[in-house]
């Protein structure tokens, strides 16, 4: 097994590679015609971005636009992309990575470099786009590192074996290079993510992992690419079912929604981000009525996104759409801890196993 | 108990001019300390600028401006003019309204009261004399005479302190004032800019000033020829009013009204004579020295109500563009200047006027304050530079009118341009005895509009050309800094050779060079495609035709050749008819000696049949003229690029073809 990721990884490089080098190619292809080189990359204007209903996340149109040598303006822009493009070559090559950052600071002493690290964030997108590779592949690794993973499975790490149920109790922190990770070993049945690393402690506390056989994943927040990988590669390649517990608000929702997905933003990557059949467990609006949780009123802010989320295409599901209307109607949402209520063991030995009950 | 009338009366006396000027010192223009010494400039160097070129001399002035204190200033003149005669020296200086300049005539004064003005505010702040050094020539010497006087107010005369002699070897003046209350300084409205100034207008006169810190300028003259000398034109009756008209009658020599109105006014045909007689019903043939009142404004009702050519403009004079532009090369040192003169022009229905422009742009162009360069507007009245009152004058309103964004100058105040604009009329129209800003009379503001915007656009067209340069470069440099880049690492990403991109990098700039001309660079592609298309249909049709035109050749020669050949045979039978002829003759004459000239007939004849043979041989050129005539129309038609062309081109062919085997015919 371990043999054929490392042959899956090798080919992902070789990918990576070859479409680097494709992209030179096809330049000095054209010069050697004599014809004004011009290389076509995808549009990422709203306009282009579409929700593909079967794979249930967003995509790229076919939409491009081209850039010319011959252009003054376009110009620069194919003169930063060659040399990213040479950047992450070497990356790749040397099986080495960078952040965005660091890119930015080595792109001084190019010929024709950036003027802030906006620009470099841009091109960097603009290979992704016109190669169809996410930047990791590229070797261009996000700065934050992942969520917290909790429960009984196994990690290569290049030399190194990693038992998530061994790596105290915040668990095995995801690295932005999860795809060079290898998955050894598990006895796990699925994945529960949280929302707040306080319900990720709790569900530690209480053992949550063995009672439900479980991975615990502590998001932080909004799920970092490497987490997003993390989830899906496990759901992929270890056919575990993922969960997806957090506040009952519109940005909980969100929370979920951007694990499922993907988000509008990464619509050429999120093929390798969504996770389409993971599950939201909670906290729904039904959760806050039928648990009589106690609540928030909800604020302006709450509500116009509520009404946003209606409208997006990824909501489009009933079960979405009920939520929702129920939320605006009582008016009302509640976090996660607020089970504690009932006590602090309340939330593992009574609400998840009948929420992954009534999921399953 | 009332003072009778008589005693009331005891203190009435005539104020003469030079005392009310002395009062209304103002009224000279002398306000301010920096303005009085700038108008002392101006009266001083316009006279010498007048009587200069009325000797046809090339204006020469020396200025010393020396400073002997606070707001005191002992000022040295002197110019190469014709000089004064002694009789007339203190009448010219110290007798107010005295002078040449009451004529109707373009001139820099127009009152007479320059000069005198000077010495009266010089004797008014100091007490101190005036010292007047002149030389002229009479009776082919030079004389010289060196006098001090003063200005006797009371009387409007001078007094003589001292007279000495003076030796000069050329003519000129030479006056030497003091005044107090006065201040230079290098202010727009200050003696420096003053003479500055002049010599944009005045690009034939040369000016040498020492200013008080004893520093030098020299400024040199642009241009050697003596301005043509304005000639004395008669007013227009529109420009006249019935005082004018009555002062005209009074001091004619004509004896009837008639030929008053003729002799002393332009446009004054016999045919409007008449107009006149009509309208006001009077006698023309009445004398003039009786006209009333009422009847010189009833004449001039009458004008108004007539219409007239415009008046003569033969009097005007201006500048000229060649002139103003040395001026102001000479001067400015711009990097861009450009000039016009409008065409004469009348305001008030009856005064004619011109008006020149000229924009000059970077260089020393502009004014330089605190560090920055700002526009300035250079006004002028028949060559003389207004340096006051710029607020309510016709130029000044007229140049704020114009958009001049449109011509390409988004903040005019901080350009570096120096705006030109010169009146030339015989009746400048100012605003106030201190003739610092001309009227806004409509035609007028219409006219310095014109000719600044049309200086302006040109000013645009180089502005525009200077930007596109820039931008070519910077965008050639782009090109070239960023393409051998390019290349070169995307050779290092593929893993090949760096190709060779010289074609690559010339299309390229080709292509944004197009871009940069406003056209659509795919366009310009799409254009050589297309020309190379036109080529090849061209070559086709090329072959095609010299196939045809081989064809055609060989036809026309077998034309001609049959032509021939049946020339050939009639002449054979003539030659036949003729041997006949001969035999008859033979027979008749039987006689040897004549047979000879016979022989000799049919020697003529056979070098008659070689030179219808040229004939032939000319048609045959003139068919091929033709045939290269069909060529020609067929290439015009081809450059209109089509394959459809090409078509209707054959039918040109064969049509013309047809045309030449007509004329076979």
């Amino acid at each position: 097994m371990a043999d054929k990721k490392n042959e899956k990884n090798l080919s992902r490089k070789k990918i990576s590679y070859n479409k680097l080098k494709g992209l030179g190619e096809e330049i000095i292809e054209d010069v050697v015609k004599k014809d004004i080189p011009t290389l076509k990359v995808p549009s990422r204007g709203t306009s282009n971005i579409v929700y593909d209903e079967n794979k249930g996340y967003f995509v790229l149109g076919d939409r491009y636009g081209k850039r010319s040598l011959g252009n003054v303006k376009q110009i620069k822009k194919i003169g930063q992309m060659v040399h990213v493009a040479n950047f992450c070559k070497d990356l790749v090559q040397r099986e080495k990575t960078a952040t965005l950052r660091e890119m930015y600071y080595v792109s001084e002493g190019w010929d024709i470099g950036f003027d802030n690290q906006q620009e470099s964030n841009i091109v960097g997108e603009d290979i992704e786009v016109t190669l169809g590779m996410s930047r990791e592949d590229l070797g261009l690794m996000p700065e934050e590192d992942g969520a917290s993973v909790y429960g009984n499975i196994v990690f290569q790490e290049d030399d190194i074996e990693i038992n998530a149920l061994k790596s105290g109790k915040s668990g095995y922190t995801i690295s932005p290079t999860i795809d060079e990770v290898e998955f050894l070993d598990h006895d796990v049945e699925r994945v529960i993510a949280v929302e707040t690393m306080g319900m990720f402690h709790r569900m530690v506390q209480e053992e949550a992992y063995k009672k439900f056989n479980t991975l615990i994943v502590g998001l932080k927040g909004q799920a970092a690419r490497a987490t997003r990988r993390f989830l899906k590669r496990v759901n992929e390649e270890l056919n575990l079912p993922v969960y997806i517990c957090n506040d009952g608000d519109p940005w909980g929702f969100h929370i979920a929604m951007v694990i499922i997905s993907g988000s509008a933003k990464l619509a050429h990557v999120n093929h390798d981000l969504a996770t389409p059949n993971a599950k939201f467990l909670g906290v729904t609006a039904s959760d806050i009525v039928n648990y009589d949780l106690p609540t928030d009123p909800l604020k302006d802010i709450d509500v116009l996104r509520l009404k946003e989320l209606a409208n997006d295409p990824r909501y489009n599901d009933p079960m979405w759409q009920t939520e929702i209307k129920k939320m605006l109607k009582i008016g009302k949402k509640a976090e996660q801890q607020s089970f504690s209520k009932y006590g602090l063991e309340y939330v593992v030995d009574t609400y998840f196993p009948e929420k992954l009950e009534s999921l399953s | 108990m009332s003072q009778q009338a008589s005693e009331l009366f005891e203190n009435f006396q005539d104020l003469t001019p030079s005392e009310f000027f002395r009062k209304n010192k103002q009224m000279l223009g002398f306000t301010g300390k920096i303005r009085s010494l700038t108008i002392v400039f101006h009266e001083l160097i316009t006279n010498s600028f007048d009587a200069a070129e009325e000797a046809g001399i090339l204006p020469e002035i020396e200025i010393t401006l020396q400073r002997l204190g606070k707001d005191h200033y002992v000022l040295r003149h002197s110019d190469n003019g014709p000089g004064i005669p002694e009789n007339y020296i203190m009448r010219v200086y110290c007798t107010m309204f005295a002078g040449s300049k009451f004529r109707n005539i373009q001139s820099r004064g127009q009152q007479g009261l320059g000069c005198s003005g000077c010495v009266l505010l010089s004797q008014m702040t100091t007490g101190e004399p005036a010292r007047v050094k002149s030389a002229w020539m009479e009776d082919g010497q030079i004389k010289g005479v060196d006098l001090e006087f003063k200005m006797d107010v009371k009387k409007n005369k001078g007094m003589r302190l001292k007279r000495k002699k003076y030796e000069s070897e050329h003519t000129g003046v030479c006056i030497e004032l003091q005044f107090k209350d006065v201040s230079y300084s290098l202010a727009e409205q200050g003696a420096f800019e003053y003479i500055r100034r002049t010599m944009i207008g005045n690009p034939h006169a040369k000016i040498t000033f020492t200013d008080p810190t004893a520093h030098k300028y020299i400024f040199n003259r642009a241009a050697d020829v003596v301005p043509v000398l304005p000639t004395e034109v008669l007013p227009h009756p529109r420009g006249v009013t019935a005082d004018d008209l009555l002062f005209m009658a009074q001091h004619t020599d004509k004896k009837r009204f008639r030929s008053l109105l003729t002799s002393s006014l332009s446009r004054m045909s016999s045919k409007r004579v008449a107009e006149i007689e009509e309208l006001t019903g009077f006698d023309l043939n009445k004398r003039p020295k009786n006209m009333q009142w009422e009847e010189a404004e009833e004449i001039v009702d009458a004008f108004s109500k007539m219409t007239f050519m415009a008046p003569p403009t033969s009097g005007l004079i201006p500048i000229g563009d060649k002139q103003i532009e040395n001026g102001m090369k000479e001067i400015l040192k711009p990097e861009f200047i450009e000039v016009t003169t409008r065409k004469p022009a009348t305001y008030r229905g009856g005064v004619a006027f011109i008006i020149e422009a000229g924009l000059a742009y970077g260089g020393d162009a502009g004014r330089l304050v605190n560090q920055q360069k700002k526009s300035e507007i250079m006004r002028f009245a028949n060559r003389v530079p207004l340096s006051f009152d710029q607020g309510s004058c016709a130029i000044t309103e007229a140049l704020k009118s114009i958009d001049w964004k449109r011509y390409g100058l988004k903040d005019l105040d901080n350009v570096p341009l120096t705006i030109f604009v010169n009146m030339i009329s015989t009746q400048v129209p100012y605003l106030s005895t201190g003739k610092q800003s001309i009227a806004p009379e409509p035609e007028i503001l219409s006219e310095v509009r014109q000719a600044t915007m049309k200086v302006a656009r040109k000013l645009q067209k180089h502005l525009r050309a200077k930007k596109a340069a820039k931008e070519e470069a910077l965008r050639s440099k782009i090109f070239e800094d960023y393409v051998p880049v390019i290349i070169k690492e995307s050779a290092k990403l593929a893993e090949t050779e760096v190709p060779e991109y010289q074609e690559v990098l010339a299309k390229v700039t080709r292509r944004s060079l197009a871009e940069l001309l406003g056209e659509n660079p795919d366009d310009v592609e799409e254009v050589k495609e297309k020309a190379e298309e036109v080529k090849e249909v061209k070559k086709k049709v090329k072959e095609a035709k010299e196939v045809k035109e081989a064809k055609e050749v060989k036809e026309v020669k077998e034309k001609v050749k049959e032509v021939k050949k049946v020339k050939e045979v009639k002449e054979k039978v003539k030659e036949v008819k003729k041997a006949k002829e001969v035999k008859k003759k033979v027979k008749e004459v039987k006689e040897v000696k004549k047979a000879k000239e016979v022989k000799e007939k049919v020697k003529k004849v056979k070098e008659e049949v070689e030179s219808n043979n040229d004939i032939d041989e000319s048609i045959e050129n003139n068919v091929s003229v033709e045939n290269d005539k069909s060529v020609e129309d067929i290439e015009d038609i081809e450059n209109d690029d089509s394959v459809e062309n090409t078509e209707s081109a054959k039918r040109v062919v064969s049509r013309d073809r047809q045309q030449t085997f007509d004329d076979f015919g």
